[in-house]
């Protein structure tokens, strides 16, 4: 179910999601940035937070460097699509899956604590079904934080 | 002066989340037993030594209508991959920009992007703003829209 959010929320969420102030009276500093009253702005952030359009309030931390991960993709005969997702979800190192719009079709993320145990998982997985399968682990990140401008 | 302790466990309720009310450090603060301008400027050199990598609110996009997304892969020649990349990360629309390895002859794109939008028009669109403001026509792209979810957990960090 989508809310539905009027200007002034839309406003005030992409306020919030970055560079919160960090002073006594955040929400009076945010109230004044927008033209708001303050009492509108923490009534406002209580109801989203109630229905859960904001699920936390604090720091967001960058993934460890202890864990490695990559993104890796099937190419799967549609007929083939549901049990194949379900044996790639059935591994707990696998995060993501999705189905896309493309001759590679499936789409995983396989994270995990270490590099040999992330390969035997892929490794596990080409043992149980002979698709084609892509493995593209990251070079380089330039921007890695799932906040996005309303 | 923080000790270690008291580090910990600010970091600890930063992560779990603070309440929305007139002054929310106050409490923690107290229970921490620093004062709030010390907890304040703790917070503020944890963002800018990118011990965390943002603070404030974080937000379910699905449920304020962003449930579209698509990764938006592109074949850009090595020795500019950088400079491209480092471009495309600055945009609102998208979240996550990485260079990865190519898998030839399979797969030649080297750019990942992911685009949300609340339709999968609005996601094209999108895509067609970022493609002519940054003069990226001339690279090979290629998009790949969800059609469905089958698992979708946050990032593990529980080892």
């Amino acid at each position: 179910m989508t809310l539905k959010l009027s200007d002034k929320d839309i406003a005030l969420i992409n306020r919030v999601q970055n560079n919160f102030p960090l002073c006594e009276r955040p929400f009076e500093a945010i109230a004044e940035g927008l033209g708001e009253s303050t009492k509108w702005v923490i009534n406002r952030l209580k109801e989203l937070e109630e229905a859960k359009v904001i699920s936390r309030f604090g720091s967001v931390v960058k993934r460890k460097n202890d864990s490695f991960s990559t993104l890796a993709a099937l190419k799967v005969p549609h007929e083939r699509v549901k049990d194949i997702a379900h044996l790639v979800n059935s591994y707990n190192e696998v995060t993501h899956n999705y189905l896309r719009e493309h001759d590679y079709n499936l789409w995983f993320v396989v994270q995990s604590n270490s590099e040999k145990k992330l390969q035997a998982v892929l490794e596990d997985l080409s043992q149980h079904m002979d698709f084609p399968m892509l493995n593209l682990p990251v070079l380089e990140s330039y921007h890695s934080d799932m906040v996005i401008t309303l | 002066m923080m000790n270690i302790n008291q580090q910990r466990k600010i970091l600890n309720y930063l992560s779990k989340g603070l309440p929305i009310c007139e002054e929310p450090y106050k409490a923690l603060a107290e229970s921490s037993g620093v004062s709030e301008a010390e907890l304040l400027s703790f917070i503020k050199d944890l963002v800018d030594s990118n011990v965390i990598s943002r603070f404030g609110m974080v937000i379910d996009h699905d449920l304020v209508g962003y449930e579209e997304n698509a990764i938006v892969v592109w074949d850009i020649p090595d020795d500019e991959v950088d400079q491209i990349g480092a471009l495309l990360g600055l945009q609102e629309k998208i979240s996550l920009c990485y260079h990865r390895q190519r898998q030839l002859p399979d797969w030649p794109y080297n750019l990942f992007t992911m685009i949300h939008g609340k339709t999968k028009h609005d996601v094209i669109t999108e895509l067609n703003k970022i493609v002519s403001e940054n003069g990226i026509e001339n690279y090979a792209c290629d998009v790949l829209i969800s059609t469905e979810t089958f698992k979708h957990s946050e990032a593990r960090t529980d080892w």
